[in-house]
């Protein structure tokens, strides 16, 4: 395979806009130069030794005109607080916010408005230097939503180049539901590039659900940078369900004791679709849980990766911290490499972690059949059973059914591609 | 209802049934025994419609339809059922879910309308009584945790729920103790009626004492070598496999 020159990552910046969003020049200041100095990292780069970028490389990103959608198509549920961007628009904004929460959106957000950040590695340079809208969420101390905040980003049109970043001010005492859905319409080659900065203040409570329901030709990046406060609890579901690539990079600062981390993950993949989740909780001060359950699914030539990092800080004594990633493999030819990494410096600790990966059940899927049950219907029971400990975590009964039926759409429509 | 000629079938290129030929009716109870390796099991597969199977001749007529050329969830369908010797665990799969699934598949392929929420439960706690499952157990995951005896009664409970014309009894009764086996085969007396049929697959004489049948069939080397009235059971009890090996091969 051909090595990806320093110049590639310049051609493939082109024909990109400049960042349309304001951001604070100690986010802007040395990323230029440092861009110009980067290129698309190659297999010999640990993050990167699975995920081949040669592909993502190649296309030739151009802004194309959007066309007009009918969003409320896309709500995963109906009862939110909406915001709906395509592409660098933001389409529709819900006309009331409870009191205590602000949502400003595009040329409403002040560079003052951004807190620290990490743009470290190519992704996220990217979007700070293409940053074309995004979100800036202030909640503030001691409001409890009534109802969940949902976001949805489409991506619109072939070779379309989406770079959209957001931030999550979390007061203390707030406790709030966070919706987010990732779309493609008519994509051939495109690129999503999104960037979320979270940060909880103390004892503050936040489910972050991102479904990526991204349609078959759209390569997805996203990038989650959360900092827990002491005694928060934050969970980030993160459900795959389709796309063609799709990279996760979640990093979780844990910045005071007894904290809770929940990191769940499903995914579901086929054809040549190719998924990479990875993680970083670290555990910085003692007396905090941290729970990770990525689960897979995966089909045809699909490949996955998982790679869950855990620290745990010299101080940081008194740590549970716990990760598992199992995975189902319906093909001889899909593939899944999962590392877990576990780096502990401290000495009174409880941390574990496991992988597994196999078939699925085919004496299980004849049981269900000799019953009058449809192989296609029991192939997605045995399937959602061994997903149902992720979906499981989704607190919204609503979002809940939301994934059950896109799971059945999907599985229903593959296989009739399949017979 | 099922009339089965000159059956083969092999697995692996091993030939296991080497033409087997059988005629139930409704309203009859037949009861197949035979030395370990016989083919008891691999009657039962075939019938079921296993794929690992490969029927090399012979066929098979199911009230009127040519039975192998179904797929295993179009024999349920048509009113077969298997009661498995070794039930499957599945785990995060509801018994009552998917048993509501498979219900109104069947229902739906007889051209009858879906079972309604409360039609279906009141016949879960109707039918489960029948077995002395425990309506807790019937809500869990398939088979999840269930003891060897649940299991079981699972399987006639399911049974009863589905209502087939023709059930077959795979070693349904090996492993149970002499309680759990009085309710099983409680269940299946009670599940009689003269328009269904059952085909008992058993290596020990022990169930035929709670289930009745009228005909008992010897099975071996892929083919039923000897066939009789009740009283054939007991013979071969008393006689042993050894009885019919001798007879066979003079």
């Amino acid at each position: 395979m051909e090595p990806v020159t320093k110049a590639t990552l310049q051609v493939f910046r082109k024909k990109l806009s400049p960042a349309k969003l304001l951001l604070p020049s100690s986010f802007i200041d040395a990323n230029e130069k440092e861009l110009l100095e980067m290129d698309f990292p190659n297999s010999r780069q640990e993050a990167w030794k699975y995920t081949r970028l040669n592909r993502v490389a190649k296309i030739n990103l151009e802004s194309t005109p959007s066309s007009i959608i009918d969003w409320s198509s896309y709500l995963m549920v109906k009862d939110a607080y909406n915001f709906v961007f395509q592409n660098s628009e933001c389409i529709y904004k819900s006309p009331d916010l409870p009191k205590g929460v602000s949502i400003k959106i595009g040329d409403e957000i002040g560079a003052m408005d951004w807190l620290s950040s990490i743009n470290e590695g190519h992704v996220a340079k990217l979007n700070v230097a293409h940053a074309q809208n995004g979100c800036v969420i202030n909640i503030s101390n001691g409001v409890q939503l009534d109802k969940p905040i949902q976001l949805l980003f489409i991506s619109d049109g072939p070779k379309q180049p989406n770079f959209w970043r957001n931030q999550l001010q979390h007061g203390k005492g707030a406790k709030a539901d966070i919706h987010v859905g990732y779309f493609s319409k008519d994509a051939i080659d495109s690129y999503s590039n999104v960037h979320w900065s979270v940060f909880l203040k103390e004892n503050s409570h936040l489910i972050m659900t991102k479904i990526q329901n991204d349609g078959d030709a759209n390569y997805h990046f996203s990038t989650e940078n959360i900092s827990q406060l002491k005694d928060s609890n934050f969970t980030l579901n993160t459900l795959t369900l389709d796309g063609s690539f799709v990279r996760n990079d979640v990093l979780v600062k844990v910045e005071g004791e007894n904290c809770e981390t929940h990191l769940n993950g499903a995914y579901i993949m086929k054809e040549n679709q190719h998924v990479d989740n990875h993680t970083t909780i670290d555990h910085i001060f003692p007396n905090c849980n941290s729970y990770e359950l990525y689960k897979g699914v995966m089909d045809d030539k699909s490949t996955a990766v998982f790679n869950g990092k855990v620290f745990v800080r010299p101080n940081a004594q008194k740590i549970n911290a716990f990760q598992s990633n199992a995975n189902v493999l319906l093909s001889n030819d899909a593939a899944v490499n999962s590392k877990p990494e576990l780096e502990i410096y401290a000495d009174d600790v409880k941390c574990s972690h496991g992988s597994t990966t196999g078939q699925l059940d085919e004496e299980a899927i004849f049981y269900l059949r000799s019953r009058g049950i449809s192989e296609a219907a029991a192939r997605q029971l045995v399937v959602a059973a061994f997903m149902q400990d992720v979906f499981l975590k989704v607190a919204s009964n609503e979002l809940k059914s939301y994934i059950y039926q896109q799971l059945a759409v999907r599985f229903n429509l593959y296989l009739q591609e399949k017979d | 209802m099922i009339t089965i000629k000159d059956l083969h079938a092999s697995i692996e290129g091993k030939p296991i049934l080497k033409g087997l030929n059988l005629t139930v009716k409704a309203g009859e109870i037949h009861a197949i025994m035979g030395p370990n390796g016989a083919g008891k099991s691999t009657l039962a597969s075939v019938l079921a419609g296993r794929e690992e199977y490969e029927i090399t001749q012979g066929d098979v007529n199911f009230n009127g339809v040519d039975l192998l050329s179904l797929s295993v969830e179009e024999r349920a369908r048509e009113g077969l059922f298997l009661a498995f010797q070794y039930p499957v665990e599945i785990p995060g799969v509801s018994n009552i879910n998917f048993l509501r699934t498979a219900l109104n598949e069947i229902r739906e392929h007889k051209g009858e309308k879906g079972i309604s929420a409360k039609d279906f439960m009141s016949l879960v706690r109707e039918k489960s009584a029948l077995v002395e499952l425990d309506s807790k157990l019937a809500s869990r995951s398939v088979n999840e945790g269930f003891s060897g005896g649940e299991k079981k009664r699972n399987e006639i409970f399911q049974m009863a729920m589905l209502n087939p014309i023709l059930s077959i009894l795979d070693e349904t009764d090996s492993g149970l103790d002499i309680d759990a086996l009085r309710i099983v085969a409680n269940g299946v007396n009670q599940l009689k009626t003269d328009q269904n049929a059952t085909i008992i697959i058993t290596h020990y004489q022990r169930l035929l004492d709670y289930i009745i049948p009228d005909f008992v069939h010897v099975l071996y080397d892929g083919k039923i070598v000897k066939s009789g009235g009740k009283d054939l059971a007991l013979e071969l009890e008393e006689k042993g496999y050894d009885w019919i090996k001798n007879n066979t091969l003079n």
